[in-house]
């Protein structure tokens, strides 16, 4: 009953004290970040993020996301978003396709994707994974799964992918001898509790390549986008925006611009995405 | 009016449980509203609550091919018939439904929970981490708790109707049969009441009414054997039984009156007494008449019409049956009685004449010879016949005395009244025995301590005979040369005679046996005193009869004195002749 009244008593005093729905007299950006958790991990993680850009730069930011990688592609490819925080292969195909320019990125990180095999296994190196199935979290994970695969293929090897959908699967599909290697992430094998962690070996680390990009399409003022990196990069120098970055799990934040994800474009990644459909 | 008592049962009874339904039934209905409501509402939040939660993620994304099909899946139950989910910049994402978003949002913006009719809608504002992720209406059909209501009231009022109906007819069934038993009841009490001694109800169950009539057998096989018992007692009376009413007419009597009166039963119940018999010689009584004179048994004569005159004696007892006034009169026959009486007197007669007239004669003969008729007689011979003329005489006084015992006890001694002074009294008595005392050497000597010239109303020969008996007692009691004193003295109204010797007393223990037939204070066979031992069985018959009382005082060896008392007569002061 008091569960019931609360509801109700919170409906009535939206509506008493909180004007009805945005009457959207002010023009509004959307801000896109690409699904990595729940929609509402998303929201929870991120609204502050989008709170703290209007209220730096007076604009209005709406914090948009997809329920699935595969719908954010679209959306990006269809150029729905006014701003979007995309990985490195997503940004230089929608700067190609769709309009996007990259405004911004995390400053000195790189992403490396890793290789891991049974501590028991006789593979020792990359060279002896021709053949072999490999173990990926998803198809469109830049570090483990786009950036291996894009190496193996380089090397001109031809593996069979099979995808787990997270980190932890294919730590743990490894362990056990379902496959014979998998791809991850330093920061989520070194997470992994004890026994997991000493049953696997890192067979190959890969070189660091340039990571997410803040991208802005072509469309929104330019002086509007200049307000948007100026907060960014400064986010890191007072004690909100330091705050905000951490719980992202960033430091901070650099002016960016196409050319820094060449090391990405090098790669010549094959993987197929929404965003030129 | 034969189910008078059923239909009064079942109408009230019927009347109560249908108050009593309608109250459960109105309560129920309330609750069930109640509850039904609260369950909608229950259910409202709950379906609100999951919406909102399985939309959030979808509404977040955009994904509205999820939050499409969750919103169908929704309206796909029958009851939801509104979904509307807009997003946070206010775009509608998703809108189900017949009624437009204004539209509900006025039936919102009154009261949030109140049912409007036929749609009861709700608003939930998503928030995640406090930031506006949209929001939802979903419109839910009110139908559902009004139709369940309907269906509900039907089928309660449809059950309540069955279990009245079904209550009734057991009512009406149970109540029937009940009545029908206190109807026998009634009817069997009835023939009890006017008599019907053999009806009996027939016992077919255990129940209290199954023991009622049982109950009802026994009390009448009671009252049978009541009846047959008080029939048998007053058939078997020895007396005639008759009860009258105030009329004087017959309510009851047995087979002795029957008997006396020439008739049988069916011809005098409800008969006057009189159309029977007269009642000394007159058939012109009544119920006073019959209660005045025979409420102390009384002897009389009766004459059954047609019949001779009867020697009777009636008593009548006044009793009360339902709340009247009857008596219970007896009626005996006497004629038996005078009959042996009559006898009695004969043999008496018989006893004097047969007896006496020898005797007589056998002391007549004696004394002429004693007297020397036939000569000079020898000194033996003197002697036998002195003997011989003792004993007659003995004989003569035993039957006398016997003949008076029978006198006294049949109540036929007459006697003859008439005033005495006492002086003449006690005088005469002395005179009387003065011979007797001669002969046992005793002396008698009178003391007169009253007025001698007041009178006694008395028989003066029976007076005499007390005296007589008395003195000779106390005569043959006495030593020789001692006195009797014979006294009078007046106590109060009475006058007191007394007759004291100093001879041998009465034993302590023969006190009670005094005025006992045939008593002799010596009993032994070497008696010197002579006597019947009847004369003070006489004495006090004949005290009796003057109303008088007799007693006395002994102690052995001393002597005795007898007393008895007469009243004195009144106003007579002195002796007329």
């Amino acid at each position: 009953m008091i569960g019931k009244k609360s509801v109700v008593i919170s409906v009535v005093l939206y509506f008493c004290i909180v004007t009805p729905l945005p009457a959207l007299s002010q023009k509004s950006y959307s801000f896109a970040i690409v699904p990595q958790s729940s929609a509402t991990e998303m929201v929870r993680v991120w609204t502050p993020f989008i709170r703290y850009l209007s209220k730096k730069t007076g604009e209005k930011f709406v914090f948009k996301t997809a329920s699935t990688i595969s719908a954010f592609e679209k959306r990006v490819g269809k150029q729905q978003y006014d701003f979007a925080y995309m990985n490195p292969y997503h940004y230089i195909i929608a700067e190609k396709e769709a309009n996007y320019v990259a405004i911004a990125k995390q400053k000195d990180k790189k992403l490396e994707g890793i290789l891991v095999v049974s501590d028991k296994s006789d593979i020792r190196d990359i060279s002896q994974l021709s053949g072999k199935t490999i173990a990926y979290p998803s198809p469109a994970a830049f570090a483990a799964t786009i950036l291996p695969q894009a190496i193996l293929l380089q090397k001109g090897q031809k593996n069979h992918s099979k995808y787990v959908l997270s980190h932890e699967s294919v730590y743990s599909t490894v362990s056990k001898g379902l496959y014979p290697v998998g791809g991850g992430i330093m920061r989520t094998f070194n997470a992994l509790p004890a026994e997991t962690k000493n049953s696997l070996r890192i067979l190959w680390k890969s070189e660091g390549y340039t990571p997410h990009a803040f991208a802005v399409h072509s469309r929104v003022p330019s002086d509007v986008q200049e307000k948007v990196v100026n907060v960014l990069v400064a986010m890191h120098a007072n004690e909100e925006g330091l705050r905000i970055l951490k719980n992202l799990k960033m430091k901070n934040l650099e002016k960016a611009s196409g050319i820094m994800w060449n090391d990405v474009r090098s790669l010549s990644i094959t993987t197929k995405t929404e965003i030129t459909n | 009016m034969k189910n008078s008592f059923a239909l009064k049962i079942v109408s009230s009874i019927a009347i109560i449980e249908i108050a009593f339904i309608s109250a459960i039934i109105l309560g129920d209905l309330s609750t069930l509203k109640q509850e039904a409501e609260s369950e909608f509402r229950k259910r409202v939040s709950v379906i609100t609550e999951m919406f909102a939660n399985a939309a959030t993620n979808s509404l977040i994304a955009t994904d509205i091919a999820n939050l499409k099909h969750l919103a169908e899946k929704l309206v796909a139950d029958k009851d939801i018939s509104n979904v509307i989910v807009k997003d946070n910049e206010g775009n509608s994402l998703i809108d189900m439904g017949d009624e437009n978003l204004d539209e509900i949002r006025k039936y919102i913006g009154n009261s949030t929970q109140v049912l409007n009719g036929r749609t009861h809608f709700v608003q939930k504002t998503i928030l995640v981490s406090d930031y506006l992720v949209g929001e939802i209406y979903l419109g839910f059909s009110v139908e559902y708790i009004t139709s369940t209501l309907n269906a509900a009231t039907k089928k309660t009022i449809g059950v309540a109707s069955i279990g009245l109906f079904l209550f009734s007819i057991f009512l009406y069934l149970l109540s029937s049969y009940i009545s029908r038993s206190f109807s026998d009841i009634k009817i069997a009490a009835k023939e009890i009441a006017v008599g019907n001694m053999n009806f009996r109800l027939p016992v077919t169950t255990t129940d209290e009414l199954g023991q009622a009539a049982y109950a009802l057998n026994t009390m009448a096989e009671k009252l049978k054997e009541d009846k047959k018992l008080k029939d048998s007692v007053i058939d078997s009376a020895f007396s005639a039984l008759v009860i009258l009413n105030e009329k004087v007419e017959i309510v009851k009597h047995n087979a002795v009156f029957s008997a006396m009166f020439n008739t049988y039963d069916g011809a005098v119940i409800g008969k006057k007494l009189s159309l029977f018999c007269d009642i000394e010689n007159t058939s012109l009584f009544d119920y006073d008449y019959i209660f005045k004179k025979f409420s102390k048994s009384a002897v009389t004569t009766v004459r059954p019409k047609g019949g001779e005159t009867i020697p009777v004696e009636i008593k009548a007892v006044a009793i009360v049956i339902n709340g009247k006034n009857h008596l219970l009169t007896y009626i005996r026959n006497l004629s038996d009685q005078k009959k042996s009486e009559k006898a009695k007197d004969e043999f008496i007669s018989v006893v004097s004449h047969e007896l006496r007239t020898p005797l007589t004669a056998i002391q007549g003969g004696v004394r002429l010879l004693l007297g020397g008729v036939a000569g000079e007689l020898n000194k033996k011979s003197r002697e036998l016949l002195n003997l011989v003329d003792a004993n007659s005489r003995r004989l003569i006084l035993l039957v006398n005395d016997i003949l008076d015992i029978q006198q006294y006890e049949v109540g036929g001694v007459r006697y003859n009244f008439s005033l005495f002074d006492i002086g003449t009294i006690i005088e005469e008595a002395v005179k009387l025995n003065h011979a007797y005392a001669d002969e046992y050497d005793v002396m008698l000597e009178s003391i007169v301590d009253m007025d001698r010239d007041l009178y006694l109303n008395i028989d003066y020969d029976r007076i005499m005979q007390v005296l007589s008996n008395l003195i000779s007692n106390a005569v043959k009691f006495s030593k020789k040369n001692s006195v009797v004193s014979i006294s009078a003295f007046r106590q109060g109204d009475l006058a007191v005679f007394s007759v004291a010797d100093k001879g041998s007393g009465i034993a302590q223990d023969n006190h009670s046996k005094v005025f006992q037939k045939f008593f002799q204070s010596d009993s032994s066979s070497t008696r010197k005193t002579k006597g019947t031992g009847l004369g003070l069985v006489i004495s006090k018959n004949i005290v009796d009869a003057h109303g008088g009382k007799i007693w006395f005082e002994s102690v052995e060896n001393m002597g005795s004195v007898f007393y008895f008392s007469i009243e004195i007569a009144k106003n007579i002061a002195r002796r007329t002749a």
